[in-house]
């Protein structure tokens, strides 16, 4: 066999089918790329040609069909059969002349992607999807295989190539479906080294076993006639089981029990009533035998105005406004076996700053007088116990703004002005300021290198407190873009980053007097479908928590719980209503593990919106 | 005679609209019962499967399974007008691609009830999605009305689908507003993101109706003029 001129007649017999792949898998970049510069910012293509790849498997698939077709079937058959010419040497040689034009067509976009983007922008930016160059060609590499060999046997283009795409996709859903214990496909996916290896393992030796199969089945001339009947209710049969087990390893957060609220609840948040869960408004809240159960506290008598009294005998003084912190609800703590609901009042100036035509530049706060109030939380009410005047810390030139509030056990953390007072609350109804350092400006605005937090200059704290607290603090500053959650349980101290575009776990490595040092330790990407209808991140205040090693996050319409405490991240479960009406305005976790979950509704009746709360308990996944 | 041609055409595709409503109703009930995705979502996946397996069903052997068995010879024999063989096919294949639709998004709307999707929602996102595979199947006619091998008729259809997939693309990356008036997976938009659906929708639904129309046309001419083919 003259091989030059066999790989010639091979080449131009596909020709066609090569430049049509061309044009459908190039047009998009193309058109991207004509777009960017047209918008100034150089003709370079990046994110579309990442879409226009997902078409590589498709197309080799397109091109092993064809490259079988052209010399397989009835009357070309006869033909080169004649010729004298091995068998296993002709069908070598289409099979790798094909898969070779195949890898052409699908280096195209890459490389124009590659290299527009490196001459404009900077390849910084592939970075993220330099995975994709290794994945698809190996895909595609499978679909080629697989639809060769169905080609042979079929002898039918269009059946083959969708035959061929069924087993590929079916072998591709292999892992996922036996039971691995794989629930996460982000993270298992991208984390479990053995088990992207297996994956590439089975790809390839199911690429080399179609090849084999294929030179077997021409040699002996083996056929299969199909039906398209047939074909369509096998392979939507086959789909079907795929999909029943797939699901099953899939996790997903059940609703064991859903409760509409009535008017009187409509203040969506959960509070504590002596200790126990409750609706804001009033309501006790039951969870039995997963069912919901709200039961209406009759005597609910609360001594706000008791204490407000002593602070403010005369009211509020002349000129200066009122404040609390926090705004919302108290901050509880617990001491003993008592519950104390905890708040700062502060009294203070607001001086605005106005241009000459009387516009607003700056608003500030000046506190001049501050107050934390402490009740005793029981189930009729709160009791009045102690307030503690921090007054005396405050100074008439205040030039930093900001409070912060913070209870670690018996203690209490006040960052006021630049004071930062320790308050000892082992005795409630006689609390004592234990520690007064001053605050360094750069603690509270930033300054902080990355990975590097300065440590808050308190001694009386628990090591691990005064860490987390630190933390807490600075890591505002150090991570502007994301929410950072700190685990209360974890040792060493660890916290969790959500951001837009994923969850970052750092782990404290080392700490002094002055400064602690955090490595990341993990992270998982957010998939399409997690970002998908509706952000992650939401417009509630604080929107994430950790408890028991799981991390609870909710946006709008959509709660995700992460497992932050085992070797990797890892999705545990999702709940989503997808409506733009829908939002969920608060997520517990009550003592035998189940999630209870408020949500709203708005619907819009002629000019009025109607509301109605709904009351969820959800299954906690593990 | 138009009836009697209708008539051999739903017993042709029969096995077809069987095919279409058994996978369809059993997706539906399987991920409704899971709830693996919220029911919008769920409506959403069934839908865009929908949008892409149901056309291809039909559009295999809608006008090459003639040619490939051979009877276009016979069927051409018959004293009838070409123009309404070729109606025949398209209106049962619409009319079968809309019942299974149809059903679909009734039964979502039963499972459904009560739960997160606001009553209607689903069947609505379901019907916009059966409109933009029925003006699809339009433009495939006119591209793939004179494939003799089920091979061509998919071509014709992946040309179609990736045609308008880079035309809409393109009115996304260049923000190209009165081209959205144009491409059928704007009813997908639609359908998807009701509240965000910026055009005219009288506009919108005239532009599709005549674009339809032209398709529908071409398509038709293309398959009165077959004889060049045989």
């Amino acid at each position: 066999m003259n091989t030059a001129r066999f790989i010639h007649q091979q080449v131009f017999q596909l020709k066609w089918h090569v430049l049509a792949c061309l044009a459908l898998i190039m047009g998009v970049p193309l058109e991207e790329a004509v777009v960017n510069l047209h918008a100034g910012e150089g003709f370079h293509s990046s994110s579309l040609t990442v879409v226009t790849l997902l078409l590589g498997p498709l197309l080799a698939a397109l091109i092993a069909c064809a490259n079988v077709q052209a010399d397989l079937d009835e009357k070309r058959d006869a033909f080169w059969r004649s010729k004298p010419v091995a068998v296993w040497q002709f069908i070598t040689g289409k099979f790798f002349i094909g898969l070779i034009l195949a890898m052409v067509i699908l280096a195209c976009p890459i490389l124009f992607m590659w290299i527009t983007t490196a001459l404009t922008a900077g390849t910084e930016s592939l970075v993220a999807v330099r995975y994709l160059f290794l994945v698809i060609p190996l895909i595609s590499v499978l679909t080629y295989s697989v639809c060769f060999f169905c080609n042979v046997l079929v002898r039918k283009t269009a059946r083959a190539w969708l035959i061929g795409m069924a087993i590929a996709c079916f072998v591709l859903l292999i892992p996922f479906v036996l039971p691995l214990n794989i629930k996460d496909v982000a993270a298992d996916l991208v984390m479990v080294k053995w088990f992207l290896g297996s994956i590439v393992a089975v790809t390839l030796g199911l690429a080399v076993l179609s090849f084999w199969g294929s030179i077997v089945a021409v040699q002996r001339n083996w056929q299969i006639h199909t039906h398209l009947r047939g074909l369509l209710w096998g392979g939507a049969g086959l789909i079907f089981v795929v999909f029943l087990l797939f699901s099953r390893q899939v996790a997903n957060i059940k609703i064991l029990d859903e409760k509409k609220l009535s008017a009187e609840n409509m203040v969506m948040r959960f509070d504590k009533r002596g200790g126990k869960l409750a609706l804001s408004s009033g309501f006790q809240v039951e969870t039995r035998n997963n069912t919901i159960d709200l039961k209406p506290i009759n005597v609910f008598r609360t001594e706000y105005a008791k204490l407000r009294a002593e602070i403010e005998p005369l009211g509020i003084p002349d000129g200066l406004s009122g404040g609390q912190y926090p705004y919302e609800s108290d901050i509880y703590c617990q001491i003993g076996t008592d519950h104390y609901a905890l708040r700062l009042f502060v009294y203070g100036q607001t001086e605005e700053v106005t241009t000459e035509e009387g516009e607003l530049v700056k608003r500030s706060f000046h506190v001049k007088h501050a107050y934390l109030l402490c009740w005793r939380d029981v189930e009729a009410g709160r009791v009045a116990v102690s307030h503690l005047n921090l007054s005396e810390y405050l100074k008439e030139d205040d030039s930093m703004s900001g409070i912060v509030l913070r209870v670690t056990k018996d203690k209490v953390v006040v960052l006021i002005q630049d004071h930062c007072l320790v308050i000892d609350m082992s005795q409630p109804d006689s609390p004592v300021v234990i520690e007064d350092k001053p605050l360094k400006r750069s603690f509270v605005f930033g300054g902080a290198d990355a990975g590097v937090f300065p440590v808050l200059p308190v001694e009386s704290l628990d090591p691990q407190d005064r860490i987390r607290l630190s933390i807490g603090l600075a890591s505002r500053y150090q991570h502007r873009g994301g929410k950072v959650v700190i685990n209360e349980e974890s040792d060493p101290v660890s916290y969790v980053l959500v951001s837009h575009s994923g969850i970052a776990r750092y782990e404290v490595t080392g700490f002094d007097d002055k400064i602690i040092t955090l490595n990341r330790r993990d992270e998982r990407p957010f998939t399409l479908l997690e970002t998908l209808f509706g952000g992650v991140e939401g417009y509630s205040r604080n929107p994430y928590f950790i408890q028991d090693g799981k991390l609870y996050s909710w946006s709008g319409n959509k709660l995700m719980v992460f497992d932050v405490e085992g070797p990797r991240i890892r999705k545990l479960g999702h709940f989503e209503r997808m409506s733009y009406k829908y939002a969920i305005e608060d997520v517990k976790v009550v003592e035998n593990g189940n999630i209870l979950l408020l949500s709203r509704h708005d619907d819009k009746q002629g000019e009025t919106f109607v509301r109605t709360g709904f009351l969820q308990l959800l299954k906690n996944p593990e | 005679m138009l009836m009697r041609l209708l008539w051999k055409e739903w017993r042709e595709s029969l096995w077809k609209l069987g095919f279409g409503l058994g996978t369809s109703v059993a997706f539906t009930i399987m991920l409704f019962r899971i709830r693996l995705f919220p029911d919008m979502a769920n409506c959403a996946i069934i839908s865009v499967a929908q949008l892409f397996v149901i056309p291809v069903v039909y559009a295999l052997d809608l006008f090459s399974g003639e040619m490939s068995n051979g009877t276009i010879h016979l069927l051409f024999k018959v004293p009838v007008a070409r123009w309404k063989i070729f109606l025949s096919k398209y209106l049962m294949a619409i009319g079968c691609v809309g019942l299974i639709f149809m059903s679909t998004g009734g039964l979502m709307e039963i499972l459904g009830h009560g739960r997160e999707a606001e009553p209607g929602m689903l069947f609505r996102m379901n019907g916009l999605f059966a409109v933009c595979a029925g003006v699809v199947l339009a433009w495939f006619s006119a591209f793939g009305s004179q494939s003799r091998s089920e091979a061509g008729s998919l071509v014709a259809l992946f040309g179609v689908v990736v045609g308008w997939g880079i035309v809409w693309f393109w009115s996304i990356l260049c923000k190209v507003t009165w081209a959205f008036y144009f491409v059928p997976y704007t009813f997908a938009l639609w359908a998807v993101e009701p509240k965000n659906f910026e055009l005219s929708r009288g506009l919108f639904w005239a532009t599709q109706i005549l674009l339809m129309g032209l398709a529908l046309s071409i398509a038709c001419y293309r398959y009165v003029k077959i004889r060049r083919v045989l």
